[in-house]
């Protein structure tokens, strides 16, 4: 029985020897391929992958941290500056310069017009694009005092906040602005 | 390609959404007086007042006493209105146009009146207050008024528009105190209160002074204004005994 399990093992030696021989050629250089084939896969993938996937790494340092909180900031102040520059609304002071502004609080309103006597009291309706309830209008006109209100939904509404000064006019007020440097 | 694309889609949006924010208008087309008389000849006015203005408007546009643009607006608003408020209102432009003295400002009271949904009578007694104290207030300032005069008009273009900015002249200011008194009194002053009137007239040039009405104008008005002088124009304009 012993002598029987002495060759086993004797034919299992050689058989792993025999494939040992023969992968050997095989083997030869395997290292250096694993490794050029690692750093051609690394390669092929874009700059941006690669980086997402060395900072997603948990083998991420603290100067990972601060530069992924760096680029953080950067891209919510370009959001800021495109949003102040782009999306804001322009102050009065520089929209004026390019007409008078007219503005009025009517929420919930469906329209909102402006007459005067620069339109001979025809009217010239005012927008809410962003649907604040503030409707707004631009008008050039030249130099002077200009007697105007506006009609909300058709209601008469004489007295702008906005205007220099007031008169009553067949029973009702009237908004005036002077329009103009002055006093020149 | 494609972020090229993109962005450049993005830059479209934020210009268009920022030019959406705000409407810029220039109010008023121009309207050419010839544009005016045909509108007229062809409109349901009486034939009687319709005679009228096609008699005395072409002088009118000619001396800038009617701006067409204005009047055109006015002949809208007429056209439907009773016959006697279209012979009143007919009546007293024509008095002044005869004057010489500019109608615009009165054209424009009646368009108010008429978007604000005032009856004819409201609407006719204020244009006649305001014309009888314009005619008082011309005859007033007469002796006051500058000897030579040169008026210049600049055409602003802007787009399909056209503004006409011109010189202000004597009638402009002579227009600008009538008004100012008229606006005292239908706002509820007294019409005795003269010293209140002249500080309210007074007011209203120096606001005017630069933006509307010519500084020298203005100062020339001022030099002349006081209670006395406010007196004799609502004393005439409203047939009173002078104090």
């Amino acid at each position: 029985m012993q002598f029987e399990n002495w060759r086993d093992e004797e034919l299992i030696r050689q058989a792993i020897a025999e494939e040992i021989s023969a992968a050997e050629a095989r083997l030869e250089g395997l290292e250096k391929r694993v490794i050029q084939a690692i750093a051609t896969r690394d390669l092929a993938r874009s700059a941006w992958k690669r980086w997402i996937r060395s900072v997603l790494s948990p083998r991420a340092s603290a100067l990972r941290f601060a530069y992924v909180l760096g680029a953080l900031l950067l891209f919510v102040g370009i959001g800021i500056l495109i949003g102040r520059f782009s999306f804001a609304p322009k102050p009065l002071p520089a929209l004026a310069q390019e007409g008078t502004v007219f503005a009025l609080a009517a929420p919930g309103a469906h329209k909102v017009e402006i007459v005067g006597d620069f339109s001979a009291w025809k009217p010239i309706p005012l927008v809410d694009p962003d649907g604040d309830g503030v409707w707004t209008l631009i008008l050039k006109l030249p130099p002077g005092r200009y007697e105007y209100a506006f009609l909300v939904d058709d209601r008469w509404v004489g007295q702008d906040p906005n205007a220099d000064e007031y008169v009553r006019t067949m029973g009702d007020y009237t908004s005036v602005r002077y329009i103009g440097g002055g006093s020149s | 390609m494609r972020k090229a694309l993109f962005v450049a889609a993005l830059a479209l949006f934020m210009g268009l959404s920022a030019s959406a924010q705000v409407s810029l208008v220039v109010p008023q087309s121009q309207v050419a007086p010839e544009e005016v008389l045909r509108w007229l000849r062809q409109s349901a006015l009486p034939a009687q007042e319709k005679a009228i203005w096609l008699r005395i408007l072409p002088q009118a546009f000619e001396k800038d006493l009617v701006e067409p643009g204005i009047a055109q607006s006015f002949f809208q608003r007429l056209v439907g209105t009773p016959p006697s408020f279209i012979s009143e209102i007919t009546a007293i432009m024509e008095e002044l146009i005869l004057k010489g003295i500019p109608t615009d400002h009165l054209m424009n009271k009646v368009s108010q009146g008429v978007i604000m949904g005032r009856n004819w009578s409201m609407i006719t007694n204020e244009i006649r207050l305001r014309a009888a104290v314009l005619v008082a207030t011309e005859e007033a300032l007469k002796p006051y008024k500058p000897a030579a005069e040169a008026k210049a008009a600049v055409s602003v273009r802007v787009g399909s528009f056209t503004i006409q900015a011109e010189t202000p002249t004597w009638e402009d200011l002579v227009v600008e105190v009538a008004e100012a008194i008229s606006d005292f009194i239908v706002g509820g002053g007294d019409l005795n209160d003269w010293i209140g009137i002249e500080a309210f007239v007074r007011s209203r040039l120096m606001q005017l002074r630069g933006r509307g009405l010519s500084p020298g104008l203005v100062d020339r008005a001022l030099e002349v204004l006081n209670p006395e002088l406010v007196g004799v124009i609502v004393s005439q304009a409203f047939q009173i005994e002078r104090r």
